[in-house]
C-alpha cells in the first residue's frame, strides 16, 4: 500500500517503553500511516483451511504468512526456523495436539504469541487454550470476523478471545 | 475452457481456501458463493453454473438434500460433495442423492481441481474409497450398491427430511415454517407424521436420529476430552 511504512516486530521491541513505542501503537489500523509487519505460521492439517487462512491474513498490508505446518510436532521446527511473532494453531491435529504444541512454543524464548483458531466453541476449550498459554482464542466458524482483530491484537501481546456469539468477545 | 464453479459451505475461512485454490486454474471463476443449502439453490437457479460444490454437513439445508433438490428442478447440474467422512452410508447416500463427485474436505487441496475436471469432461469423480465400495457392490452383490442394508432414509419425503433437518438444529415449528413459507399448521403436521414414521417421541430422539443418518452433523471435541495434559482453569 503506497505510504505504508513497516515496523519490524525486533524494532518494536527496541522502541517497547518509550513515547516512540506508544506512538507507534496507537497508530496502527487501517488508515493509520504506521503498518506493523507481522511474520505469521499457519498450523492446521486442512491444506484448504491453511489456504483460507492465508488467503485472508495476506490481504493485510505488511502481513506474512512465512510457513505452514500440518500437525503439532511439524509447528514446533517451522517455529524454530521461521521466528514467527504470531502462530496461528489449530487445536485438533495428528502428531501433536495443539495445546501440547502451544505449551511447548511458550516454553522457549522469545516465542511466538499463539493464536488458537479452532472448530471447538466452547468456554472449556477457551479456558484450557489460555492456560496452556495462548495470547488469543478465535472459533473457525466465525475466523473470517475476528481472524484480523485478532492477530493484530496478539501481536502486540494483547489477549483476544471470542466464541461463536461476537458478544463474548474480549480483546485486552 | 471456462468453468463457472458455485461453492456452498457454512465456513467462510473454507470457502477462501476452495476458491483460491479453484481460481489457480487458468479459465475457472467462482461465480458464487452459498453459506448454506438454502442460499445454493438460490444461487443456482440464478447463476446457472458448471459446477456445484457442496459441503455436507451445512445448516438449515445440509449438502445432500440439497443436492437432491438441485436435480430434481435440473437433472444437468453437476454436483460434488464434500464431506469430512467417507463412511459407507454417507457413500451410499451422496451416490443416491445423485452427486457425480464425492471429495474428503482433507483431500480437497489434492483432488478438488480433478474433480471438477472430471465431471467437465462428463466423468465422474470418487474417492479411493468410493471406488473400493462400488467395485466391493458389483464384486459381492452384482449390483453397484450393497442391497443388504435398507436406504437409511426409507419414509420420509423431501419435505419431510428438510423440516427433520430443521426440528434438529434446535427450530421451532414457527421458526421452520417461516423459513420454508409454509404455515406453522402445515409444519406441525410435517412434524406429527415425521415422528409417527419414524416411532420417535420426543425432539431428542429427533435429534440421536438426524445424527445417525447424516441429516445433521456435530463436532465433538473428542481429542480435547482424551487430552491428559489438559488443565482446566
Amino acid at each position: 500500500m503506497a505510504g505504508d511504512e513497516w515496523i519490524s516486530r525486533q524494532a518494536r521491541h527496541k522502541l517497547a517503553g518509550t513515547a516512540v513505542h506508544g506512538l507507534l501503537s496507537a497508530s496502527q489500523g487501517k488508515s493509520g500511516k504506521w503498518v506493523m509487519a507481522i511474520r505469521i505460521l499457519v498450523v492446521d492439517d486442512h491444506p484448504v483451511v491453511r489456504q483460507g487462512l492465508k488467503t485472508l491474513l495476506e490481504g493485510q498490508s505488511g502481513w506474512e504468512v512465512v510457513g505452514e505446518a500440518s500437525d503439532g510436532l511439524e509447528a514446533l521446527d517451522k517455529a524454530d526456523s521461521l521466528q514467527p511473532d504470531v502462530v496461528v494453531l489449530d487445536v485438533t491435529m495428528p502428531k501433536m495436539h495443539g495445546l501440547e504444541a502451544c505449551r511447548l512454543l511458550r516454553q522457549k524464548t522469545p516465542g511466538p504469541e499463539i493464536l488458537f483458531v479452532t472448530q471447538h466453541d466452547s468456554p472449556q476449550m477457551m479456558r484450557e487454550a489460555l492456560g496452556a498459554g495462548a495470547r488469543g482464542y478465535v472459533v473457525k466458524s466465525n475466523a473470517a470476523r475476528d481472524l484480523l482483530e485478532a492477530v493484530e491484537a496478539v501481536s502486540q501481546h494483547r489477549m483476544f478471545v471470542a466464541l461463536a456469539r461476537r458478544e463474548s468477545s474480549t480483546s485486552v | 475452457m471456462k468453468v463457472r464453479i458455485l461453492l456452498a459451505d457454512d465456513h467462510e475461512i473454507v470457502r477462501r481456501g476452495l476458491s483460491a485454490l479453484l481460481q489457480k486454474h487458468e479459465g475457472w471463476e467462482v461465480c458464487g458463493e452459498a453459506s448454506d443449502g438454502r442460499q445454493a439453490l438460490e444461487l443456482a437457479e440464478r447463476l446457472k453454473p458448471d459446477v456445484i460444490i457442496l459441503d455436507i454437513g451445512m445448516p438449515n439445508l445440509n449438502g445432500l438434500s440439497t443436492t437432491r433438490q438441485l436435480l430434481q428442478h435440473d437433472p444437468h447440474f453437476k454436483i460434488i460433495i464434500l464431506t469430512i467422512t467417507d463412511s459407507d452410508q454417507v457413500i451410499r447416500e451422496a451416490l443416491d442423492a445423485g452427486a457425480r463427485g464425492f471429495v474428503l474436505k482433507s483431500d480437497a487441496a489434492r483432488d478438488l481441481v480433478s474433480a471438477v475436471e472430471a465431471l467437465e469432461n462428463k466423468r465422474m469423480f470418487f474417492t479411493p474409497r468410493v471406488n473400493d465400495l462400488v467395485l466391493a457392490g458389483f464384486l459381492e452383490k452384482g449390483h453397484v450398491i450393497s442391497q443388504s442394508e435398507p436406504p437409511s432414509l426409507p419414509t420420509l419425503t423431501a419435505r419431510e427430511r428438510e423440516i427433520t433437518q430443521l426440528l434438529a438444529e434446535g427450530k421451532s415449528s414457527k421458526e421452520a415454517a417461516s423459513l420454508l413459507n409454509l404455515s406453522t399448521k402445515t409444519v406441525e403436521t410435517h412434524r406429527s407424521n415425521i415422528m409417527r414414521k419414524l416411532s420417535v417421541h420426543s425432539i431428542r430422539d429427533l435429534v440421536v436420529y438426524a445424527i445417525k443418518n447424516n441429516i445433521i452433523q456435530i463436532e465433538v471435541p473428542l481429542a480435547v476430552r482424551s487430552d491428559p495434559q489438559s488443565t482446566v482453569a
